[in-house]
């Protein structure tokens, strides 16, 4: 049992990451990057090769963040910068361009099998209460999810420039007269957004094995958490990711991994219906 | 797109039978074709693939392109054509018109039931639900068991019979052929009707939309679901081409494929869609020819077209062919002045508003307390009061775009109280924006929009241009051409209707009101930022909206006007109903003038009450607005 709920917590540690993605970029930008997802795909498949050069882990992470940054920088002055404010949902295909291009580029160098991605601490397994193993790399990813939703969750209320970046969504001109940037600090939080991608994927990848496909898998599930917690709401993609990651695990436990997407499919679905403003979103009045 | 699609529609119109010819003609060459030696056996495999992929697509822009929303579910769809036209095909019986009829009513019903739950909130989120479908697919046919064949895939499905005679390689194709032109002649009719004008406002403006009584829900659930239809329908022939069909064709990739032939060919675009179709099978779908780019392929036309080419290569082509146009010395229509010599309407079925002890507040700011007035037909009732006063919450109340906290709202007989602002407007209610809502297409269409809300066709009526469609669009053009004449628009009826100065767009607004038969008529700030010549004239139609009977209720700053149109006024200060009365008595009243003055004197009737009231009222009760 303990051991079910540890991998469904592992597993949706993953979906808050995304999910916290998505938000990061929306709270500021109100722009979803779609391709977040995908970030932390290509951060592995650069884990893993960089580890069978023989590099040290911290260099790793060195690398994996200033990669993080260059391709978020060009996705933003590429797919997102130039259809700002056009409306349309311009950016729902662009985003999802780069997420297709990117996944291509990963299959040339690579094939489409799952690839082993090894954890910098080891493949310890530890021992838990009540019967059955689980690695470290889980309880690790579980605690590195916890930290990134809490920390964002308070830069984002808490902070000056969390303040900041949240005034200039919610209102660009006031926040103009104010004295923030806009355009600056859109810029900045979609670049740590791409470092944020890219930094995680060392944690992921022990638990989820590099594949391509998993991207787009990601990708939505990151979008249920979102509708689940409520666009906008950190704490929300926290508990929203965890409690998707625990259904998945004990579906699967107790049914059978065919049953795992109808049932997510289905939380979906009622969430959107019964409440469209997910656990923690704002509801609001539409105004003429 | 509109602008530029209608722009040129009336440079060059074309006589009416070269179209219906032109299609006939390409239909009947694609079909004999083979016949004539013209195309062999991978050149038609490759012509039924492109055709596949245009019905696809086609439903991909009705979604998209029209109702603006991205959805990805089109490979969902085209599986549960091909499984259900598998299943029967093997199962029950074998025949074409069955399989299309089953397939496009499981299409139909899919596209309803994913519909629902992911167009409440839209975007994003019916975007990943649709994409999350294409998810499902294999998961839903590995729970169906071996009667779908589970992963494998599912061999062994007949060729198609029709009528009891089967179809060879050249029925089937033939079959493709025709299926695909009578569905795009449905499409394109669609495209080009009123309810392509519905969508078009829709997606510019969800506000505009519903105050002229379209549904935003109901209409793109209509198209979203409709978009199901000719890719359940592809599904089917899909199924019969090969005889076998397996989860692994209708995956997350095709979705991807879809999306970039559709932005290619241009996502509003009717004939694009055979570009952008053919390209992309020609192109990167032939997996042959790209191999392993096929993925970079996709990602970067989506992020070049999306960022360079937002219409993709339709739109493209016409806005080149508008550039040339233009410089041929072609120019949109300037209007001098808004004089309207005199206006006269016929009768107007004006109601009775009563609106009783209306309460609102906005997260524990009382925006409105205990409200409550009346407005008569062939009467102007004038609401005024400081900013934040309440006024245009007042409006929002009665048309139903805010839900009062209690109170009621009456029209006529009718208690309309917390219906949806649609429901309203078909009843009659009509309204003006402070900032004019006015859509991208001609003044003549942008009034026509208006009645939407009345005549109503259904989608079957359109695609079909059955009787109903065309009396109902020969109503809408009696009504609108009789409008414009009235308010002095007619000689702008062919021009662009955002190039009109805010006064034109404002006289815009009144004849798009009146074109709906109004039983009320709200009207938000109609004199702001107008100069005197333009007043009158809005005056005028203001005037003759009540001579003809109709009822007006208006929220006005400007004293002088309210003065000479309304026949009684509500004073509102702070949420709360000061005073009401005819403008003498309100001129003089003394807690009105205690309120916006603080002069014991009287209002002169030049004075405009915005400006004068003490700053200090806007921070103490927000804005209502």
């Amino acid at each position: 049992m303990l051991v079910t709920l540890i991998s469904g917590l592992a597993t949706g540690s993953i979906y808050t990451i995304v999910a916290v993605g998505y938000n990061l970029t929306w709270l500021t930008a109100k722009v979803v990057n779609f391709a977040f997802a995908m970030f932390i795909v290509t951060g592995m498949y650069f884990t893993v090769w960089m580890y069978s050069l023989g590099f040290h882990p911290l260099a790793i992470f060195a690398v994996l963040i200033i990669v993080g940054a260059l391709i978020a920088l060009i996705e933003y002055y590429v797919a997102i910068r130039p259809i700002a404010n056009r409306g349309d949902h311009a950016e729902l295909v662009t985003t999802v361009g780069v997420t297709t291009a990117l996944q291509g580029i990963i299959l040339l160098f690579n094939t489409s099998e799952a690839i082993r991605v090894p954890f910098f601490a080891g493949d310890t397994l530890i021992d838990v209460f009540g019967g059955g193993r689980t690695s470290v790399a889980s309880i690790v990813l579980i605690i590195v999810a916890v930290v990134i939703a809490i920390g964002t969750h308070l830069w984002s209320t808490r902070t000056r420039s969390g303040l900041a970046a949240l005034a200039q969504s919610e209102d660009r001109n006031a926040a103009l007269i104010l004295g923030v940037r806009p355009a600056r600090t859109a810029f900045l939080v979609f670049v740590l957004s791409g470092v944020l991608g890219f930094a995680v994927a060392p944690f992921v990848g022990p638990v989820t094995f590099a594949i391509v496909t998993i991207g787009a898998v990601l990708a939505i599930k990151g979008f249920v958490v979102l509708a689940i917690g409520g666009l906008g709401s950190q704490f929300g993609a926290l508990i929203g990711g965890l409690l998707l990651g625990v259904i998945e695990a004990f579906v699967i436990r107790f049914a059978d991994a065919t049953y795992q997407n109808p049932v997510v499919y289905l939380v979906f679905i009622l969430f959107l219906l019964l409440r469209p403003q997910g656990l923690f979103g704002a509801n609001r009045e539409r105004t003429v | 797109m509109t602008r530029t699609e209608t722009a040129i529609a009336n440079r060059r119109r074309l006589p009416g039978w070269i179209l219906p010819a032109g299609w006939i003609v390409v239909t009947a060459f694609l079909l004999l074709a083979p016949s004539l030696g013209l195309v062999n056996a991978s050149a038609m495999r490759q012509i039924i693939l492109i055709a596949l992929l245009c019905l696809i697509v086609s439903g991909l822009n009705l979604s998209f392109g029209f109702a603006g929303e991205l959805s990805f579910a089109a490979p969902a769809m085209y599986a549960a054509g091909a499984y259900a036209t598998g299943w029967i095909s093997i199962n029950l019986i074998n025949d074409l018109a069955v399989s299309l009829v089953v397939s496009a009513l499981v299409g139909l019903l899919l596209g309803l039931v994913s519909g629902i739950p992911g167009l409440r909130i839209g975007g994003w989120m019916l975007a990943t639900s649709s994409f999350f479908l294409v998810l499902l697919v294999p998961d839903v046919v590995n729970m169906a068991g071996a009667s779908l064949g589970g992963h494998t895939g599912l061999p062994g499905i007949p060729r198609p019979e029709l009528f009891g005679i089967e179809l060879g390689d050249l029925g089937l194709y033939a079959a493709v052929v025709v299926i695909t032109s009578i569905w795009f002649i449905f499409y394109r009719n669609l495209a080009l009707s009123r309810t392509g004008r519905a969508l078009t406002v829709l997606r510019q403006s969800p506000v505009l939309a519903s105050s002229v009584g379209i549904s935003v829900y109901g209409l793109k659930l209509k198209a979203y679901s409709l978009a199901a239809l000719p890719a359940s329908i592809a599904g089917t022939l899909f199924a019969y081409l090969d005889g076998f069909i397996a989860p692994e064709f209708f995956g997350l990739n095709f979705a991807i494929a879809i999306l970039a032939a559709a932005v290619l060919g241009g996502k509003r675009s009717i004939y694009g869609v055979f570009i952008g179709a053919a390209i992309m099978q020609l192109g990167p779908m032939r997996t042959s020819a790209f191999g392993d780019y096929a993925f970079i392929a996709y990602g970067l036309l989506l992020v070049i077209v999306g960022v360079l080419l937002p219409g993709g290569i339709a739109g493209g082509y016409h806005e080149l062919k508008v550039r040339l146009g233009r410089r041929k010395g072609r120019e949109t229509v300037r209007r001098e002045s808004n004089r309207v010599a005199r206006v006269e309407f016929p009768p107007m079925p004006g109601k009775r508003l009563t609106v009783s002890g209306i309460s609102k507040s906005f997260g524990g700011n009382a925006a409105l307390t205990d409200v409550s007035f009346e407005a008569k037909p062939g009467e102007v009732v004038a609401l005024i009061g400081p900013n934040g006063s309440g006024k245009t919450t007042m409006l929002n109340i009665v048309s139903g775009f805010y839900r009062a906290d209690s109170g009621s709202i009456v029209l006529g007989d009718d208690d309309v109280t917390g219906k949806a602002t649609h429901r309203i407007a078909q009843m009659g209610v009509v309204r003006t924006f402070q900032t004019p809502i006015v859509p991208e297409m001609t003044v003549s269409e942008a009034v026509a929009t208006a009645r939407f809300g009345k005549d109503r066709a259904s989608i079957v009526e359109t695609m079909m241009r059955l009787p109903r469609y065309r009396q109902a669009v020969r109503r809408d053009e009696e009504k609108t051409s009789a409008v414009l004449a009235m308010t002095g628009l007619a000689d702008v009826a062919n021009a662009d209707a955002t190039s009109l100065p805010l006064g034109t767009r404002r006289v815009l607004e009144l004849a798009r009101a009146i074109a709906a038969d109004p039983s009320l008529v709200l009207l938000d700030e109609i004199a702001s930022g107008l100069d005197e010549e333009e007043i009158t004239a809005l005056a005028e139609v203001v005037h003759a909206i009540r001579a003809a009977g109709g009822t007006v209720l208006l929220v006005e700053h400007n004293f002088a006007l309210v003065r000479s149109l309304a026949d009684r006024i509500v004073v509102l200060s702070q949420g709360s109903l000061v005073a009401q009365g005819t403008p003498d008595e309100i001129a003089s009243h003394p807690e009105v003038l205690r309120h916006y003055l603080g002069a014991p004197t009287g209002i002169d009737s030049d004075d405009t009450i915005v400006d004068e009231v003490d700053a200090s009222e806007h921070f103490i009760t927000g804005d209502g607005k």
